[in-house]
């Protein structure tokens, strides 16, 4: 299935009053330039892809931060890089968890790659965005 | 010195820990003294520079505090670093655990990525069938935990932990998950400046390290569990800070 396929059916699984909105692309093209400003990266295009369907995903245990805040969702994208940047680790810009998992993007190698929380070993690399998206996509979905 | 009651910058945090940690210790204990926890740790490390005793003795006193709480015949509880305060984990144990990085680097992949995914699924579907009753004590809706048996998908706002990491011994028997709560919870096991992480982090692969481990109660399957009484409880930053205290 493609994100668009993946991220809709996840967002018609939740209860009707939870389903976080797609964004606008005027919205989205805002919130590009924010993340820029507060952490050097822009979004990378799959996540806007999400956003264009739903704002954040969460799915058995996968979440995809959104934009806005929302009742389901802890954080927004930007609470959570500031979070997580800040008492985790400030090498990497996330943009997704499942489980113990964190799907992040390495500026120093310039590579997606998955993480876990203990020790931070990177046990998957993706050749690029869309890759990392639909594969944490269809772990949570399977 | 003249002292700011809420330092906050590098400078004012050195001119702070010129006093001493026991020192620092008893200013917030007073009420004399405020710090940002994240900011106040994240400096304290820096001045540290990866000083491996520091964070050995760090291990040991968060084992001591623990030894001391059982001894008082408070109950188990773990205590950790969650970025919003320190929580108390109601029902955890800190156990010393002799962690080995897994050197054999495409075994933990293996088990990661494709053992863990089938598993998961598998697990879900038979603590939702065998365990319902204490899903639902836990506060799961009766649908999730039907839905959980069909598909083996998670309750909303759920995670699946490991009680020992993959990256250690751990595997993914069904004894070494537990479901836990995709908020303060699973974060705070994860805290970043829990001792336990520290000296996870500067382990090399196949290296043997001391670590003081928070482990979820081995009598449930869900975190928090209000009807055995395992839930997080906000104590004071001071209780956790105390055990960077190299005096102690």
């Amino acid at each position: 299935m493609s994100i668009a396929e993946l991220v809709e059916n996840m967002t018609l699984d939740l209860n009707e009053a939870n389903r976080p909105p797609a964004r606008t692309e005027s919205e989205i093209a805002a919130a590009d330039r924010r993340f820029a400003a507060d952490f050097g990266i822009s979004l990378p295009s799959a996540y806007k892809e999400v956003l264009r369907h739903a704002d954040g995903v969460l799915h058995n245990g996968l979440t995809i931060w959104p934009l806005e805040k929302h009742a389901i969702f802890r954080q927004t994208i930007f609470e959570a890089n500031a979070d997580l940047r800040d008492s985790f680790d400030n090498r990497f810009a996330y943009f997704g968890q499942f489980d113990e998992e964190l799907y992040v993007f390495e500026s120093a190698t310039q590579r997606y790659c998955a993480i876990e929380f203990v020790g931070k070993p990177v046990w998957e690399e993706f050749d690029d965005d869309k890759e990392m998206f639909e594969f944490m996509l269809e772990r949570a979905w399977e | 010195m003249n002292l700011i009651s809420y330092p906050r910058t590098a400078a004012e945090l050195a001119e702070l820990l010129k006093l001493g940690m026991s020192e620092v210790l008893r200013l917030l204990r007073e009420n004399k003294l405020r710090v940002n926890l994240r900011g106040f740790l994240s400096y304290l490390f820096k001045t540290k520079n990866d000083d491996p005793e520091f964070v050995a003795n760090a291990n040991q006193s968060l084992l001591s505090w623990y030894e001391q709480r059982i001894q008082s015949g408070t109950g188990p509880a773990a205590l950790a670093y969650h970025v919003s305060g320190v929580r108390a984990l109601h029902g955890f144990t800190i156990q010393r655990v002799s962690y080995v990085r897994k050197l054999d680097r495409k075994q933990y992949k293996r088990e990661r990525k494709n053992e863990f995914k089938s598993v998961r699924k598998a697990w879900a579907k038979e603590i939702a069938v065998k365990h319902a009753s204490e899903l639902e004590g836990a506060g799961i809706p009766k649908a999730e935990i039907t839905r959980m048996a069909e598909t083996g998908k998670l309750p909303t706002g759920y995670h699946v932990h490991h009680r020992v990491p993959l990256d250690d011994g751990g595997s993914n028997a069904y004894d070494n998950l537990i479901l836990i709560r995709d908020d303060v919870e699973h974060r705070a096991v994860h805290g970043y400046y829990n001792p336990g992480e520290q000296r996870i982090v500067r382990l090399n692969y196949g290296e043997t390290g001391e670590v003081a481990l928070p482990m979820p109660p081995a009598d449930t399957i869900v975190y928090p569990n209000i009807a055995k009484g395992y839930v997080s409880e906000p104590v004071p930053n001071v209780e956790f800070l105390r055990i960077f205290d190299e005096h102690r």
